[in-house]
C-alpha cells in the first residue's frame, strides 16, 4: 500500500504538470488507496475524481494509458473521446460521464441493486467528496440503499473543500457520517490520513456490505493543493482561522512502517525510486502515442449496435 | 389479436418481456399494488411482485441513477417517471449521464435503460407538459412517442431490447381514449421507422401522439374539400426517420407539422428545418407548423381547451399552404 500511495503522489504530480485541469490528490492518498485496497476483482469501484487514477491502476489499468488521458491521446481508456478522469469501464469501474458530479452516487447504488437483484455477493465501494454530501443525489441514493439493504460502502473524502468554499460554510453539520442515521445504515468518521485506520474501517464495512448492510464512512483528510492544478488557492487567505490542515499521510505511514519493522528506510526509498521510473516511462510512452484527433468524432460510436449486445 | 387501449399496449409489452427475460424489472412511484398513476402498470405487481416491480420514494434523480447504474451492469430496468414534468428532476441522468455511456467509455460499457413517462393533456389537476423536443437534441438517447396501441406494444418491446437508453413518451390524452387491434404475440416495431398513417398526394402532415389522430380527423374534413393529405407519424423522434418524411414531401410538395407541444423550438421546427435543408427543391409552398401558443400550459379545462391547437387549426394550416402562391 505504501508503494501505491507513493506511486499516486508521483504520478499525480507529474500529471498536474502535464495538464492544468488535473485535480491534485496530494495529501489524500491514504484515504484513496485505503478505501479501495480491500475490494475483490469481482467487486465494483466508483472512486472520487480526486486520486481516481491510482484506483484505476489498482483495478488493472496501465499507467501509460492513464497518462494518455492527461495528454489527450488516442490510447486513453475512454477511446480518445472521453474525460481525462474516466477509467476503463470494463474493469469493474463506474464510468465518468459528466462534469456534474453527484449522479455517480446513485449509479453506484444502482450497481449494488443489480448485485442484490441477481443474488451475487459482490459489493460496491463508492467514494466522493464532502462537497457532494450536500447534493440531492447523495440523499436520495443513500435513502434507497437503506431501504433495500444494498451491498455498498459510501466513503466521503472530507478534505474540507468544495472548490473554494470551506466546509464550515457549506455543511450545517461538520460530521458528514451522521447522515447515516437518517438512512438506517452504519456511520463512522475516522482519520483518513491514517492508512491503517482507513483500511481497517473500510474492510469492516465491506464485510457488512456483503451481508446487505450499507455504510457511510467519512475519511477526514486535507486537500493540500487547489481544486485543479492551476488553482492558486488565493481564497484560503480568508479562511485561515477555520481550516484544519492534516499532516501528510505518507511520512506518517513511513514512520509507522519503520517503527513496526515492516519496511526499512531502503525499502521505502526503493518505492519512491520505482514510482519515479514507472511514471517517467508511462509519460514517455504516452507522449509518443497519437493525439486524440486521429480517432475521429465517432458518429458511429454514439449508439451500440443491437447485434453487439451479448 | 385483442382490442387494447393505448396503455394496455404498453402493459402487454412489459408483461411479455418480463416473462421472457428475468433481467427486465420496473422502478417507479406508485407502480406496485396501486397499479401505477393512471393505471400505467396495472396487473404487473400481482404477477411479478415487489422484487421486479419496485415502488420507489419520491426521488426521481436517485431512482434514475439507480436505473442507469443497474443498466450498466447489464440489467434492463424500465423506470417510470410518473409525469413528464418530473423528468426535470432527473434530467441529469437522462441527458448528461445515460446517453454518454457508450461514447465516453470508449465503447467499454453501455446502458440499456428505458425511461417511460406521460406527456400531454391529461387530468386537469396538472402535469400537462410536452417536453419531447428537448430530448431530440441529445445525441445518444432514443426518443419514442407512439400514437397507436399496436405501436405502444411493439415499440416498448423494441425499447426494452435496445442496448442504448430510450425515453418512451406516452400520450396522456390517448392513454385510455384510444383502442386498437394489438397482436397477441411478442413482436417489435423498429425504433427509427415512421408510419404512414394515411396516403395522399397533395400535402404531408407530420404529426405526433394525439395529433396524429387530430390529423386523421382533419384529413377527413379536407377530403370533402378535395384536398388529399398524407399523414406521417414519425413514432420515434430520435432517431428521426427523415427519409420517409422526405419521400412523402417529394410526392406531395407540401408539408404541415402538428403537435401538442409549444410551436417554438418544438419537434416540428426540427422536422421543418431538415426538410427545408434536404428537400427544398420538392417544396411548392412554405412549411407551416401547428403547435401550442407560447404560454405556460393553462391548467383549468375551459382555458386549456382554448390553448390547445385543434383539428380546425390543422385544417386552416393545410388550407393556407394549399392556397400559397409565389
Amino acid at each position: 500500500m505504501h508503494r501505491l500511495m507513493v506511486l499516486s503522489r508521483v504520478f499525480d504530480k507529474a500529471c498536474c504538470e502535464l495538464s492544468n485541469n488535473w485535480f491534485p490528490a496530494e495529501g489524500e492518498e491514504a484515504s484513496v488507496v485505503g478505501a479501495f485496497y480491500g475490494l475483490d476483482p469481482a467487486d465494483y469501484a466508483a472512486p472520487h475524481y480526486r486520486g481516481t487514477h491510482i484506483v484505476y491502476h489498482m483495478r488493472g489499468a496501465e499507467l501509460w494509458r492513464l497518462a494518455c488521458q492527461a495528454l489527450a491521446k488516442a490510447d486513453s481508456y475512454t477511446g480518445g473521446r472521453g474525460f481525462a478522469h474516466g477509467g476503463p469501464a470494463d474493469m469493474g469501474l463506474l464510468p465518468w460521464l459528466g462534469g456534474d458530479i453527484g449522479p455517480q452516487i446513485a449509479q453506484a447504488t444502482g450497481a449494488a441493486l443489480a448485485f442484490k437483484y441477481r443474488k451475487e455477493r459482490r459489493v460496491v465501494v463508492n467514494a466522493f467528496g464532502d462537497g457532494m454530501s450536500t447534493r440531492g443525489d447523495f440523499h436520495e441514493a443513500l435513502n434507497l440503499a437503506g431501504i433495500h439493504h444494498l451491498p455498498i460502502v459510501y466513503i466521503v473524502h472530507n478534505n474540507q473543500w468544495a472548490i473554494s468554499t470551506h466546509s464550515t460554510r457549506f455543511l450545517a453539520n461538520q460530521n458528514v457520517a451522521e447522515h447515516a442515521r437518517a438512512y438506517n445504515m452504519h456511520g463512522e468518521s475516522f482519520d483518513g490520513n491514517d492508512l491503517f485506520a482507513t483500511q481497517q474501517t473500510v474492510s469492516a464495512a465491506i464485510e457488512r456490505a456483503r451481508e446487505g448492510r450499507p455504510s457511510l464512512l467519512e475519511a477526514r483528510t486535507w486537500r493540500v493543493r487547489g481544486h485543479w492544478a492551476g488553482d492558486k488557492v488565493e481564497y484560503r487567505e480568508h479562511l485561515k482561522d477555520v481550516m484544519r490542515p492534516q499532516p501528510d499521510p505518507i511520512p506518517r505511514l513511513e514512520e509507522e512502517l519503520e517503527r513496526r519493522g515492516v519496511l526499512k528506510g531502503a525499502d521505502l526509498q526503493r518505492h519512491w525510486q520505482q514510482a519515479q521510473e514507472q511514471t517517467e516511462q508511462a509519460i514517455a510512452k504516452a507522449q509518443a502515442a497519437p493525439s486524440s484527433e486521429v480517432v475521429g468524432i465517432g458518429l458511429d460510436k454514439v449508439f451500440m449496435p443491437r447485434a453487439q449486445e451479448a | 389479436m385483442a382490442r387494447l387501449t393505448y396503455v394496455e399496449g404498453v402493459i402487454a409489452a412489459l408483461t411479455q418481456c418480463m416473462r421472457q427475460d428475468p433481467d427486465v424489472f420496473l422502478l417507479g412511484q406508485d407502480i406496485g399494488p396501486f397499479g401505477g398513476t393512471m393505471q400505467s402498470t396495472k396487473g404487473l405487481w400481482e404477477e411479478f411482485g415487489y422484487e421486479r416491480v419496485i415502488d420507489t420514494p419520491i426521488s426521481e434523480a436517485g431512482t434514475a441513477g439507480l436505473a442507469v447504474g443497474a443498466a450498466m451492469q447489464g440489467l434492463k430496468p424500465v423506470m417510470e417517471v410518473s409525469f413528464g414534468e418530473f423528468v426535470t428532476s432527473c434530467m441529469n441522468e437522462i441527458v448528461t449521464q445515460a446517453p454518454g455511456v457508450y461514447y465516453y467509455t470508449g465503447q467499454r460499457a453501455h446502458c440499456p435503460v428505458v425511461f417511460r413517462t406521460k406527456m400531454g393533456d391529461g387530468p386537469y389537476r396538472g402535469h400537462p407538459q410536452c417536453y419531447e423536443s428537448w430530448f431530440m437534441h441529445v445525441p445518444g438517447l432514443k426518443v419514442v412517442m407512439p400514437a397507436f396501441p399496436d405501436d405502444c406494444k411493439g415499440l416498448m418491446v423494441a425499447a426494452i431490447r435496445e442496448p442504448n437508453p430510450v425515453l418512451f413518451i406516452e400520450d396522456m390524452y390517448l392513454y385510455h381514449a384510444v383502442r386498437g387491434e394489438v397482436p397477441d404475440e411478442l413482436y417489435e416495431t423498429p425504433i427509427g421507422k415512421a408510419r404512414v398513417v394515411r396516403e395522399g398526394k397533395d400535402l404531408t402532415i407530420v404529426a405526433t401522439g394525439w395529433f396524429v389522430h387530430k390529423a386523421v380527423a382533419a384529413a377527413r374534413q379536407l377530403a370533402s374539400d378535395g384536398i388529399d393529405v398524407e399523414i406521417v407519424d414519425p413514432r420515434t423522434l430520435a432517431p428521426l426517420d427523415i427519409e420517409t418524411i422526405l419521400n412523402s414531401v417529394k410526392k406531395t410538395g407540401r408539408m404541415v407539422t402538428a403537435h401538442e407541444a409549444w410551436k417554438i423550438g418544438g419537434a416540428g421546427a426540427e422536422i421543418a428545418a431538415q426538410i427545408a435543408e434536404e428537400g427544398f427543391g420538392y417544396l411548392k409552398a412554405p412549411i407551416v407548423r401547428v403547435g401550442a401558443p407560447h404560454v405556460p400550459v393553462p391548467i383549468p379545462k375551459p382555458i386549456r381547451d382554448v390553448y390547445l391547437p385543434d383539428v380546425d387549426d390543422i385544417v386552416s394550416a393545410v388550407k393556407k399552404v394549399m392556397a400559397w402562391q409565389r
